[in-house]
């Protein structure tokens, strides 16, 4: 394996709270609507919030055809974000011709990103544990095998036999961003020739109570940038992209999606969950992904926001986004995908990196739903307010800052 | 490119607090595992005041769960055998900590003070804890390091992930200088659940620690004067079809594969290995394929049998690596075996077909 400069997508899958696949993502990112709703997966009643973005039940006949289609054991039993991560990744390989079979070659890795893994199915058996000592000997192992969050990628990795490099990265909501800029990384420096990369978590009483009792949920909806924003709102899926060299890429006819152009990550070094107010974190994460991409700022078009609808946050984000851009930031259009899926924690970056992906594909920018009145300590202006907007663009960036003051910037080029 | 060096360990180990404290135990052949009244012999670490460690925390320790206090302690000690000591010396280090289970024992309290007390008595001190990055956001506020910060989670081999993904970041120019390692707690959760689903390895004790090293790049080692331990080659990671995602099973080819890359594109010669430490010194598979990629029996750490053995672990002998490869007169076993060779050997198996290779070389200078 040659070390590669040029590294591009080729394919992508998506699991989102809009259905299954890209083009159900596609088609809520044109229309500006929210998939906010009342929580259905658990009892929800006691909280401050009971709002959140859960994925539609699929329908199990096609998404076996679909996992069938690319010779992938999609297997139910192991939860949620790993019935969900299988689901993305069958796609994502799909579209970029390839079959399972194709995944035992050793130069195939795995990099993936999240938070919850299967803490929703592991919540039950931990909440017995102390009503006996032989709960071990009763209880079924396998459930509490799902909660650490590498048996998601181990899930992704037995179901594609794969030979080659697994990793699971986890630094809360940046984790998938992290894990597709060290998908990049093995590329470059020659020790894969292709990686899965991307993310997924599942909605689970623990992330919701935590939120909710840091008093950081929306009562209703996530409103970002908005003057009227009161928090976020969870969600929940996944998506995954086939990462590979420009020029193999080319030889093997497999068309590019966008080109993944560079990567940038720093720690704060201030607070375990809030970020600085100058947004001196995030603004470095923006021009280190700019940087490592070679591009200058003026060529940046639209940036797909962290923008998490809490306060605090949103402010921050964007006096980073002047900082990097000064004067242009007012009219460059910043949107938050999250005002439509919610926030997918450890799967946030993937989902956004794919609303990007077709952004650039397809000429549009994705919206923040909902926004109407401005805040008047944010500066920018243009939050492509309610439904996407035909507008192309050639260079953009896709924010995921997160706890532990884990700031993370992907910069993606269209080619 | 540069070829990274270890500079500096800090060790949080049941065999001793810091380099000297567990070099001396570990000289002296001394075993931290003793028998337990509610399971199995296991090796825990002593109480350890995070406050003698941390002076600068203040307040912030009493926020800080106990694998996060695990993680700064052994930063802690990594920057003072380093010495590393003024204000700023650690601003554009990056960060990579390896921790497979977290704070378990800290989401199942987090969980069952909800079901007991309900959502509006959630703790939301505790939350923000049980993110698998706590330890890392702790390193960094504490010690002021901006550069990249990754925690890796990949099972039974994170430890060795974090030090390879520095020593590669380190390689390719990103950063000149990373602090790496991992932790993991043995608590009531893991050790049960382990147990019951038979996850723990065949031979060896249960065990907790924390191990974080340095790495410099040789230009940036040099500028201080510091004193190299070994010089950090390379990690090689890939994975094995397995019967289950959960099954712990060691592959032949896949050792032998790694291996057999490792050695190639770090240019060393089977005959250079000296030592070998991998994370199941039992394993009959593991052991076959390293002698057969070896050519010999090499002398093998006993660590499992002294420290006992955590999903992190990689990085504890990483740091072990190091300090045998900068003293050839410390044993690599209880029974007194010296390494024959220039270069270290670490190999893990973790859940799922993991499998991890690590190399470390002596240092030239």
């Amino acid at each position: 394996m040659s070390p590669s400069e040029r590294i591009v997508i080729t394919g992508m899958g998506v699991v989102s709270p809009a259905g299954y696949g890209v083009a159900a993502l596609e088609a809520l990112l044109r229309s500006g609507e929210c998939r906010v709703a009342p929580i259905t997966r658990f009892d929800a009643s006691d909280y401050r919030s009971a709002a959140a973005a859960e994925v539609p039940e699929p329908n199990p006949d096609s998404l076996s055809m679909a996992a069938r289609a690319v010779g992938l054991r999609l297997t139910s039993g192991y939860g949620r974000a790993a019935l969900y991560g299988l689901a993305a990744v069958a796609e994502a390989l799909a579209v970029a011709g390839l079959h399972g079979s194709d995944c035992s070659d050793p130069g195939l890795g795995l990099a993936f990103g999240g938070s919850t893994a299967g803490t929703l199915e592991a919540e039950e058996p931990l909440l017995l544990l102390d009503e006996g000592g032989d709960y071990w000997q009763a209880a079924e192992p396998s459930r509490f095998l799902v909660s650490p969050v590498g048996s998601t990628a181990a899930i992704l990795a037995h179901s594609l036999a794969l030979r080659g490099p697994v990793s699971t990265i986890s630094t809360a909501c940046s984790s998938a961003s992290n894990a597709i800029g060290t998908a990049l990384h093995w590329l470059r420096a020659g020790r894969c020739s292709r990686v899965i990369a991307g993310g997924s978590d599942a909605l689970c009483r623990l992330t919701h109570a935590g939120f909710n009792s840091l008093s950081l949920v929306a009562a209703e909806r996530p409103l970002p940038f908005d003057g009227r924003r009161d928090g976020m709102c969870i969600g929940e899926g996944a998506a995954f992209f086939v990462l590979e060299d420009e020029h193999s890429a080319a030889a093997r006819g497999a068309t590019a999606l966008a080109r993944l152009a560079g990567f940038g990550a720093v720690s704060e070094a201030h607070h375990l969950v809030q970020p600085r107010g100058d947004g001196a974190g995030a603004a470095q994460a923006m021009r280190l992904a700019l940087d490592d991409a070679g591009i200058p700022a003026q060529r940046v078009g639209y940036i797909n926001a962290h923008g998490t609808a809490t306060p605090h946050n949103d402010k921050a984000e964007a006096r980073a986004v002047e900082q990097v851009f000064g004067p242009r930031a007012r009219a460059l259009p910043v949107s938050s995908t999250k005002s439509q899926v919610g926030h997918l924690l450890g799967a946030s970056g993937a989902l956004e990196l794919a609303a990007c992906t077709l952004a650039l594909q397809h000429g549009f920018l994705p919206p923040t739903s909902g926004w109407e009145e401005a805040d008047p300590e944010i500066a920018l202006e243009d939050f492509v307010a309610g439904a996407a907007r035909d507008q192309q663009v050639d260079v953009l960036l896709s924010n995921s800052f997160a706890f532990g003051g884990n700031d993370a910037s992907l910069c993606l080029e269209k080619l | 490119m540069s070829r990274p060096l270890v500079t500096s360990v800090g060790l949080l180990s049941p065999l001793g607090v810091g380099r000297r404290a567990f070099v001396g135990n570990w000289r002296a052949g001394h075993s931290a595992v003793a028998a337990r009244d509610d399971g199995d012999p296991a090796a825990t670490l002593a109480a350890f005041k995070a406050r003698d460690f941390l002076p600068g925390a203040g307040s912030m320790l009493r926020r800080m769960d106990r694998l996060s206090r695990m993680i700064c302690v052994a930063t802690a000690l990594a920057c003072e055998d380093a010495g590393l000591d003024g204000d700023d010396a650690t601003d554009d280090l990056a960060l990579g900590v390896g921790t497979d289970l977290g704070t378990l024992d800290e989401t199942w309290r987090f969980l069952s003070r909800l079901r007991d007390k309900g959502p509006a008595l959630a703790n939301p001190m505790s939350f923000p804890n049980l993110v698998p990055n706590a330890g890392a956001g702790y390193v960094g506020i504490l010690f002021g390091m901006k550069g990249p910060s990754q925690t890796f989670c990949q099972h039974e081999i994170c430890g060795e992930e974090a030090v390879g993904w520095a020593a590669d970041g380190i390689r390719a120019g990103r950063f000149s200088g990373a602090l790496a390692g991992g932790a993991e707690e043995l608590g009531v959760v893991r050790l049960q659940a382990m147990q019951a689903a038979n996850c723990l390895p065949p031979l060896g004790s249960a065990g907790e620690g924390a191990a974080m090293v340095l790495l410099e790049a040789p230009e940036r080692a040099a500028a201080r004067g510091a004193s190299v331990l070994a010089e950090y080659l390379g990690t090689w990671t890939g994975c094995a079809p397995v019967r289950s995602p959960f099954a712990m099973a060691t592959s032949e080819e896949a050792v032998s594969r790694l291996l057999s890359r490792a050695l190639l594109e770090s240019d060393v010669e089977p005959s250079e290995l000296g030592v070998v430490m991998s994370s199941s010194p039992g394993d009959v598979v593991l052991n076959e394929a390293l002698r057969r990629v070896a050519g010999r029996e090499l002398p093998a750490a006993d660590h499992h049998l002294r420290v006992g053995v955590h999903p992190a672990d990689g990085s504890f002998r990483v740091a072990l690596s190091a300090l045998l490869l900068a003293d050839s007169t410390l044993p690599v076993n209880a029974g007194g075996d010296l390494r024959c060779g220039p270069v270290a050997l670490i190999v893990s198996v973790g859940r799922g077909g993991m499998h991890a290779v690590t190399l470390l070389r002596e240092s030239s200078s």
